[in-house]
This record gives C-alpha cells, sequence and structure tokens, in this order.
C-alpha cells in the first residue's frame, strides 16, 4: 500500500511540474529577453517588457503587426551596432536623410510578409510548413515595395533587385510565354500577373531553376542561367512583387501610382542593329525591348563561333533555307508551319519589329567550305541529331517531332532517295529545314554518305520488301476466299472504323500522335497525323502511306498491318487524307 | 470555555459529516461506507475481486482511455470559449477559424498548451481504445454474457474516431481541410454514402456548412453520445460482475491480504460482498456470497490505483503539449491541394486500401472489419453453436490455449492495419508514391 502512496506522490508531483513548467513557458516570451537586453545595451533603464504591437490598417486587411516587441530598436539609429533582432533598420530610401518609412505605422510584415501576430520566432518569421507568407529576408523585401508604390515605368529609389528583375523578365524572354497584366500578353504558359499573391518567394524561385519540381509535364525548359543565383533571385523578387491585392490605391499611394503604360515605344523604322537588339532582348533607342530571341535560339557569328540556347533551333541559316516571310510568319504564328512546336506567338510585333529582325538574321552568313563528313555533320546537323546521330542532340528534347534517329540502320538503309530529298528541300511540318540553299549538292552527297557509313557500320545488309500501292479494281490480296472481290476507292468514314480500332492505341483518338501506348515508346514516337504541313507534301504520297501501314516503318516502333485488307488501308488511308485536305472541319 | 470549544466541536462535526457522512478509519463499516456515500465512487463496487487491482489484469487500457475522454472534454470547454466555427474572411484577411488557431498560438495565455493537450489527447484517446480493444479480445474478457458490452464499446471506437475525424477540420488549416476532404471522398464511393455526404457536409464539397456541422457534432451531439454510452459500459461491467474473470480464482496467485492495508472489526465485511453490504449498509439487495476470500475493499488500494493512472496519464499528457506543438499549417485553400493530402493517422490504413482499389479498399474491407469486430462474439457463439465445438471459455485469462486460433487472427488484423497505417504515414511521398521517409522532401511551399 505504502508503495502505491509513493507512485502516486511522485506522479502527482510530476504533473505539477509538467503543467507549471506550461504555464511558465506561457509566461516566458523571447520578447521579454530581448526588450531586457535592448535597454541593458541602451544603458536606459528598463521598466518591463511590452508587446508592441501596429494595426496597419489597409483598405483590404488590418494588419497585426507585432514584430517591434523583439525588433525593438528597428528605428532607433542609435542601435545600428547591436545584434539581431535588436539592430536598427537600414536605410531603405538612399539618399534620403530621414527615412520617409515609418515602422511605427506600418511595422515590418507590410514590407517583409512573415506572421506578423505571432511573438515567437519561428511562427513570427512564418517558418511553419504551408504558411502563405513565408518572411521575406533582406532585400528579398523589395518585392512588396508594389504593394504601396507604383513599381511600372519609372524606377523606385531603393528596389534595385526588383529593377534588375523587371529588366530581366524583357531580356530572358520570360514575356515571350507569361502574361504578367501591362507587360506581355502570351496564352503559352500560367500567368504571372498575381504570381506573387499566389505563390511564395521560395516556390517561385524552384520553379524557375527546376521547372518540373512541381509539375513533372511542364513545358517550361531549364535555362542555362538558372544557376547564377542573382538572376534568378532578381526575377523571383520580381515575380513576388506581382500582387493583385494592393495595400493601397491609387489615390492613396505614397508615391504617385503610374499607370501601367499600355503602349511602350516600339521600334517604327526597321534596321538590322534595332533587330540585333531584339534578338538579344536589349533596350535599343530608348525602346524598352520585348525580345531575347537568344534565350532560345543560337546562332553563328561569321568566325562560326556558336553562341545561345539550346531549346529552338540554331537560327544562323534560317533566313536563307525558310526563306524571310515563313521566318515572320513563323515568328507571329508557329503553329501554322510546325503543328507541335512549342514556339510561343508572338502576335504583338509590329511589322517594323519583324522586318528588324528578320534583316539581322539575314546577315548571318556563316558557312562552311569544307566537304569533310565529319565536319559538315558537325556544323549543320549535330544540334539536333546529335553527336551519335541517334537523334538526341542538345535541342531534341524540345522538337516535335523529334529529330531521326540514324543509329536505327534499318531505316537509314530502307529509305535513301527520301533521306536525300529530305535534306534538299526540308521535312515541311518539322524542325527539318531545307539545305539546298546552304550546302552545294556535292556536300549534301557526302554528308549523306558519311550518315549511311556511321549508321550501317557494323551491320549486315538490310533488304526492305517492296510493294506497291495497289489500284482501284485490282483484286483484292487478301481475297482468300475467292470471293472475286475487287478494290473501290478508300471510303474515309469506314476508315474512321478501322483506325479508331487499329491505330489509336499509339496515334490517339485524334489521330495525333499522342495515344496511351505513345508514352511508353521510345524514339520515334508516332507521326502525328494531322499535322497538315507534313501531311500534304510531296513526298508524303498515299504510296508511302500504303507502304508504311503495310510494311510498318523500318527502324521505328510502327509495326506491320499485312493482316489488314488492301481495302481497310485504302479506307484508313481516306481517312487520314480527310482528317489534313481543306475540306476537313 | 471548554463549553465553547465543545460546542465547536459538535458544530464542526455536524458540518463534517454533513458533507462527507463518514470517518476516515480502518474498519471494515468506514470501507463500505466511503464506496457507498460518494458519487463518484459508488460507480464501484465496495468490494472488488483482488484480481481487478494487478496491472496485467487490464493495464488501465480502459481507464487511461477515459481520462483521456475527461482531459478532452475539459481542454475542450476551455478552447471552446475562444473557437469560432466560421470559414468567414475576418478584418486580417484569413478565415475567422483559423485566424483563432493563430491566436491560440501567441495571444491567448496557456492557449498552445490547451490546444497541444486536446490534439495529442485525441490522437491518444483513438490509439488507447484500439489497444483497451486488443487487450479485451485476448482475455477473452468480451465473452461470457458481455458479448452486447463488446458491441457498445465497438460503438464507442468508432464514436472514438468519428469525434476525432470531427475535430480534426475545426483549425480549417490545409493539414485539416485536405485530411477531411480525403475521408468524405472515400465515403462517397459507399452505397448511399453521398447521402450521408451530403448530410455531413450540408454542401457538395467540404466549406462553411461543413465546418458548423463538424462543430456542432464535435462538441455537443457525439460527445452527448459518447457520455451515455460510457454510462452504459461502466454499468454493464459492474452488473456482469466486474472484470472478466475465470469461475474458479481459487488456485490464482493473488495479492497477499497485508498489500491493503489492515482492515479493523471486520467480523461481518470480512465474509461479505457488496450486495450484502449493501443490505447491511442501506436496505433490501440480492446477497451474492461468493469467493468471499478472494475479494478485498475497493477503497484505498482500488481508487488509489486509478488516481494514480489518473495522475500518470495527466502528467505524460503535459509533458508532451510542452514538448511537441500540435501542427498547423498555411489556411485552408480548396484550390491548392497538398501532396500528398493524407487523412489523419488513424484513417491512412484505410487511404492506403483505397490506393489500391476505391470501392474494395474503401469500403467494403473496411465495413467487413467494423462490421465483423463488432460483432466478433456472436459470430464465435454462432460458429461454436453449430459445430458443436463448446469449449471451455476462460474469461479474463490471457491467451487461453482453446482461443488461439481466435487470438492470433485478431492479433494478424492488428498488425496488418498497424503495417498499412506506418506505411500510409511514412512511406507515401507526393503523388502517393512509395518514398523512404529519411528521403522525403517537402517540395514547394508554394501552399
Amino acid at each position: 500500500m505504502i508503495k502505491d502512496y509513493r507512485i502516486l506522490f511522485i506522479l502527482a508531483v510530476a504533473g505539477f511540474v509538467v503543467l507549471a513548467m506550461s504555464v511558465k513557458k506561457a509566461f516566458e516570451q523571447e520578447y521579454v529577453e530581448h526588450q531586457k537586453a535592448y535597454y541593458e545595451l541602451l544603458e536606459e533603464e528598463y521598466t518591463g517588457a511590452e508587446i508592441k504591437q501596429v494595426n496597419v490598417a489597409t483598405p483590404s486587411v488590418d494588419m497585426i503587426d507585432r514584430c517591434q516587441s523583439c525588433h525593438v530598436g528597428a528605428s532607433n539609429p542609435d542601435a545600428v551596432a547591436f545584434e539581431q533582432p535588436l539592430t536598427a533598420h537600414p536605410s531603405i530610401v538612399p539618399g534620403m536623410e530621414k527615412d520617409p518609412h515609418d515602422f511605427n505605422k506600418i511595422g515590418c510584415s507590410v514590407c517583409h510578409d512573415g506572421n506578423g501576430r505571432a511573438l515567437e520566432k519561428h511562427d513570427a518569421h512564418g517558418e511553419f510548413h504551408g504558411w502563405i507568407k513565408p518572411m521575406l529576408i533582406g532585400s528579398l523585401a523589395q518585392a512588396n515595395c508594389s504593394r504601396c508604390h507604383a513599381m511600372e515605368g519609372e524606377a523606385l529609389a531603393g528596389a534595385e533587385l526588383y529593377a534588375k528583375g523587371q529588366e530581366l523578365f524583357l531580356e530572358k524572354a520570360c514575356w515571350g510565354c507569361h502574361t504578367i497584366a501591362g507587360v506581355s500578353s502570351s496564352s503559352q504558359a500560367p500567368e504571372l500577373s498575381n504570381a506573387g499573391g499566389k505563390f511564395t518567394y521560395d516556390y517561385l524561385v524552384e520553379s524557375i531553376v527546376v521547372p518540373k519540381a512541381n509539375d513533372e509535364n511542364s513545358k517550361m525548359p531549364q535555362f542555362d542561367w538558372v544557376h547564377d543565383e542573382e538572376t534568378v533571385a532578381a526575377l523571383a523578387t520580381y515575380l513576388k512583387g506581382q500582387q493583385k491585392n494592393r495595400l493601397r490605391t491609387e489615390d492613396s499611394a505614397p508615391l504617385g501610382y503610374i499607370k501601367p503604360k499600355s503602349e511602350q515605344a516600339r521600334i517604327q523604322t526597321p534596321s538590322v542593329a534595332a533587330g540585333r537588339s531584339l534578338f538579344a532582348g536589349a533596350p535599343f533607342e530608348g525602346s524598352v525591348a520585348k525580345g531575347g530571341c537568344v534565350n532560345c535560339h543560337a546562332v553563328h557569328n561569321s568566325d562560326g563561333d556558336l553562341a545561345g540556347g539550346t531549346i529552338g533551333p540554331e537560327l544562323t541559316w534560317t533566313v536563307r533555307s525558310r526563306g524571310r516571310a515563313y521566318v515572320k510568319e513563323h515568328i507571329t504564328n508557329s503553329r501554322s508551319h510546325v503543328a507541335d512546336s512549342i514556339m510561343p506567338t508572338f502576335k504583338d510585333y509590329n511589322d517594323a519589329e519583324l522586318e528588324s529582325l528578320v534583316s539581322y538574321l539575314s546577315t548571318l552568313d556563316y558557312k562552311l567550305g569544307s566537304k569533310d563528313g565529319q565536319k559538315l555533320y558537325d556544323a549543320y546537323c549535330v544540334s539536333c541529331h546529335g553527336e551519335d546521330l541517334e537523334g538526341n542532340g542538345k535541342i531534341a528534347s524540345m522538337l516535335d517531332p523529334l529529330p531521326r534517329d540514324f543509329s536505327k540502320y534499318q531505316f537509314v538503309a530502307s529509305y535513301e532517295d527520301r533521306f536525300k530529298e529530305s535534306i534538299r528541300h526540308g521535312v515541311k511540318g518539322t524542325a527539318m529545314p531545307a539545305w539546298e540553299e546552304i550546302m552545294t549538292d556535292k556536300q549534301i552527297e557526302v554528308l549523306v554518305d558519311f550518315i549511311k557509313e556511321k549508321s550501317l557500320a557494323g551491320h549486315e545488309s538490310f533488304t526492305r520488301m517492296e510493294v506497291k500501292l495497289p489500284k482501284i479494281g485490282d483484286a483484292e490480296r487478301m481475297d482468300y476466299r475467292g470471293k472475286g472481290l475487287v478494290l473501290e476507292a478508300g471510303n474515309a468514314e469506314e476508315g474512321y472504323e478501322a483506325f479508331q480500332r487499329f491505330c489509336t492505341s499509339c496515334h490517339g483518338k485524334l489521330a495525333n500522335g499522342k495515344g496511351p501506348n505513345a508514352y511508353d515508346l521510345e524514339h520515334p514516337l508516332p507521326r502525328n497525323l494531322i499535322n497538315k504541313e507534313f501531311m500534304n507534301q510531296a513526298s508524303v504520297s498515299d504510296e508511302r502511306l500504303y507502304e508504311s501501314i503495310i510494311l510498318g516503318v523500318a527502324g521505328t516502333p510502327m509495326p506491320a498491318h499485312d493482316h489488314l485488307s488492301d481495302q481497310t488501308i485504302l479506307d484508313i488511308i481516306a481517312f487520314i487524307r480527310a482528317n489534313t485536305t481543306e475540306e476537313a472541319k | 470555555m471548554n463549553d465553547i470549544i465543545e460546542k465547536a466541536k459538535g458544530f464542526g462535526n455536524k458540518l463534517y459529516y454533513s458533507i462527507f457522512r463518514h470517518r476516515f478509519d480502518n474498519t471494515g463499516l468506514t470501507k463500505s461506507k466511503i464506496m457507498f456515500s460518494n458519487v463518484l465512487l459508488h460507480i464501484q463496487p465496495v468490494k472488488i475481486h483482488k484480481r481487478s487491482v494487478k496491472f496485467k489484469t487490464t493495464m488501465g487500457l480502459g481507464l487511461v482511455t477515459f481520462y483521456l475522454f475527461l482531459i478532452l472534454s475539459v481542454t475542450g470547454v476551455i478552447l471552446m470559449f475562444h473557437y469560432v466555427p466560421s470559414t468567414a474572411i475576418g478584418p486580417d484577411g484569413l478565415p475567422d477559424a483559423y485566424s483563432r488557431m493563430l491566436n491560440l498560438r501567441s495571444n491567448v495565455f496557456w492557449g498552445g498548451f490547451l490546444r497541444n493537450m486536446h490534439r495529442w489527447a485525441a490522437h491518444g484517446m483513438v490509439a488507447f481504445v484500439a489497444l483497451h480493444m486488443l487487450r479485451v479480445y485476448l482475455a477473452g474478457a468480451h465473452r461470457g454474457g458481455r458479448e452486447f458490452n463488446w458491441v457498445i464499446g465497438c460503438i464507442l471506437g468508432l464514436l472514438t474516431v468519428f469525434l476525432s475525424y470531427t475535430g480534426y477540420l475545426l483549425p480549417w488549416d490545409q493539414l485539416a481541410f485536405w485530411g477531411v476532404k480525403v475521408g468524405t471522398e472515400i465515403a462517397k464511393l459507399a452505397p448511399g454514402g453521398a447521402l450521408i455526404r451530403g448530410v455531413l457536409l450540408g454542401d457538395t464539397d467540404v466549406g462553411s456548412e461543413a465546418l458548423i456541422r463538424f462543430y456542432v457534432l464535435h462538441v455537443a451531439v457525439l460527445p452527448a453520445i459518447m457520455g451515455f454510452l460510457i454510462a452504459v459500459h461502466f454499468f454493464r461491467i459492474r452488473k456482469d460482475g466486474g472484470l472478466a474473470r475465470p469461475a474458479d480464482t481459487t488456485n490464482e496467485k493473488q495479492i497477499p491480504d497485508e498489500e491493503f492495508g489492515d482492515v479493523k472489526n471486520n467480523s461481518v465485511f470480512k465474509s461479505a460482498r457488496s450486495y450484502k453490504l449493501v443490505e447491511i449498509v442501506k436496505g433490501n439487495e440480492p446477497k451474492v456470497n461468493e469467493e468471499t476470500d478472494q475479494m478485498m475493499f475497493a477503497w484505498p488500494k482500488l481508487i488509489i490505483r486509478e488516481i494514480i493512472v489518473l495522475a500518470g496519464v495527466m502528467a505524460f499528457m503535459s509533458l508532451i503539449s510542452v514538448l511537441f506543438d500540435a501542427p498547423l499549417e498555411g489556411p485552408a485553400d480548396p484550390n491548392h491541394p497538398t501532396n500528398p493530402a493524407k487523412a489523419p493517422w488513424y484513417f491512412l490504413g484505410l487511404q492506403e486500401l483505397t490506393s489500391y482499389d476505391g470501392f474494395i479498399g474503401g469500403v467494403v474491407l473496411p465495413g467487413i472489419m467494423a462490421g465483423g469486430v463488432m460483432f466478433l462474439p456472436y459470430f464465435e457463439i454462432f460458429f461454436e453453436s453449430f459445430s458443436k465445438t463448446f469449449r471451455k471459455n476462460i474469461p479474463g485469462v490471457w491467451f487461453a490455449r482453446e482461443r488461439n486460433l481466435e487470438n492470433s487472427l485478431f492479433i494478424l488484423l492488428y498488425v496488418v492495419m498497424l503495417a498499412l497505417i506506418i506505411i500510409g504515414v511514412y512511406f507515401r511521398g507526393a503523388n502517393w508514391a512509395i518514398e523512404y521517409p529519411w528521403v522525403q522532401t517537402v517540395s514547394g511551399g508554394g501552399h
């Protein structure tokens, strides 16, 4: 019995001690210690700690701000030498004798975010998981200048990081895909007009540096400059500053709200110099540049040095191979040429700007005189088709359809003529340009031989069966019951039925090459059969379609379909054609 | 002078007896009176079997569960003084309910501690209900006339989970919103689940209506039902003759009498059990006089041991609440699901099952499990009757050899559920992909 009483006594004491601890914890708050230390450092009398609360009334919210309970010296110039959290806030506006920001009126969380009402560091700095506004430390707070001040147009003194981000947004061509109200308009990628209101700074940084971090299917390329922390910080600060909910209206803003200029100064007379600036994303003669092609596209200068991004095809030869009209059209609407292009549509360019860009591109005159296969390949082909001829060059992953994989020797062995034609005239509806203006016939011969040699080396010869497109009225090849069936002209409706049955698993219900099995296939992927430009070029004849269906395509996942009757194949061809001819909806 | 002292003594005595009605000496009469005349103590019999106070018999699991319920009631009522079940956006730009959570943590004196206590006690109660059930089953204490009390216990268990679940939504943060959302989506799969879900949520989705309904369920409806059923649960234990024990306990090793303190003037009381004592102390009650030598007075040994458990629970819960803060994330945002969105831990086993197959894992298996466990004693009786295997049932004996099959199956059920819960809690990352807990990273933070 005595033992029981002892246990009870010990547990009761322990319970009271722990409860007392909880009460002590409730009494003992960090700010009390900080304030004691502060007055000791100031050598003033400590008269008891108090919670210093600032209520910031704004049209949208009443912010509760108790930060200065710990950061007690924030607006005391004598506290400059103190350690955090007691130190004075450095001046915000450079060159002002007395800083116009009065922390006793606006508090801290207006600029620095965090959880203003909390009194415990971890809580107050918003470091707990999922808090909407983690603290913006130091100069990152510049993101929030725009909550009260106008930031468009003229730069605001003291917001250098934000201003740099603003420039970078144009220079790095972010604007090409992302919309920020008053700056750009593009439907290519998520709108960022309220990026700061929706996302945390860390999230924005992560999304810039590793675009696929939160959405594996993100199409945003990973740029070369993302490892430059300063650039990323400036951009993220600028984006964090894009907030729809402002704390001041245009009437009550401390510094006049400058309305966003709907019309930026634009280039009016075409010139090569203007084109060069646009290409580089640099401002040209007062006009705020909205260019930055160089972020995605590379060019060779006349000395043969390559510079630029690895997201889109190289543009050194573009005007020569595609022609000026094509390039202009491609800038304003890339999908009119290449159905699956990821290039944004730059429909805002005026004629002078387009002309300037094309003029600049046409000054690029780099040409390779060599007749050495390897050198030719390295100069012209390698960026898409890759060093090992496997169709996995630096920019290949951004192209759709993917560049041809020459390591599939069956393909190279099977289609020699088509091969040369493709180099000479290009392949419409894809990123493959015509090279006849750039390379001589001799060079093309050398190149083809080079690729063949490389591709076929170490493989036995590959012979492909020959088939002819059957004519209307021919006997049905599969007429094994001897019924004397005769081929009729293909029927698109019957072809639709057959297509849904035999083709959709890879080519998809829409015939766009994105069927459910396509995601498991490797390079090359199923053809997009509604790519009009591609389907309507001379080399894609009915004969080629017939051959590809019945025999499959050598060196690709497309299998032979010799179990289909000729009539079915003709129907399918009729269906495919109906999709891509003018009469189609 | 002496006269005045005498009168004061007389007055004092009258005052004392008007309140306590008994002395605190060691006589059998007093020991009986203490139990009979105190409202909180007379839940227990005056005399109990010596087994009842042994740790091995119950491990105090049911008692711990009950104490946690008391702690939850007290802390819950205090929290009610501050909480507002509203999703209206307050002047600080946050939903009222969530804003109150922030206040509890930073503005309300002792508020954080109370919330921690309430949160951890809620989790603890779910866990202890499960442990208590396991104990009862493995000791065979659900049989021998106690079958229906087992059913009531199972209903209490379900109520505990439902109470915890309704409370989970109240902070109105991301954790709460998406945790509850997952649960209500599982409910959709059940036949008629959409209707129940609609009644519970008062809307097509978790929102302001759901919050007020969950709140009322959490603070009024469910605790009231719970309180009533707890009373029935306890009452039936008494009417079934106290804790389950074998028919013959004469050969069991018992606690020696000295342990209970000496009893003076015990001639009548020594050989009497509660009902006989009722007769002596008050009036007419049935006599039950068996095993009198195995019986002991509940006061003070039992009461002290019960208070020991209470003190232990209080100390432990307070310590946990001082050391660990209850989680709170950003305010609930229906447009930004957390990835992964996890239900509270006691539902994660079900969520794990649901991830394999919605209907089978989310409705059929849990339904079979809940129904099967609840009516388990009747299934046992059914099989025994029809297969004519009238085995000797030994209630109150741990791991009775005759019940090896049943016990193994029940333990297996627990192990499987526990494994599923552990997988769900620690091994599931973004997109419900398998991830080791030590490589899990919280990506983004863009709420």
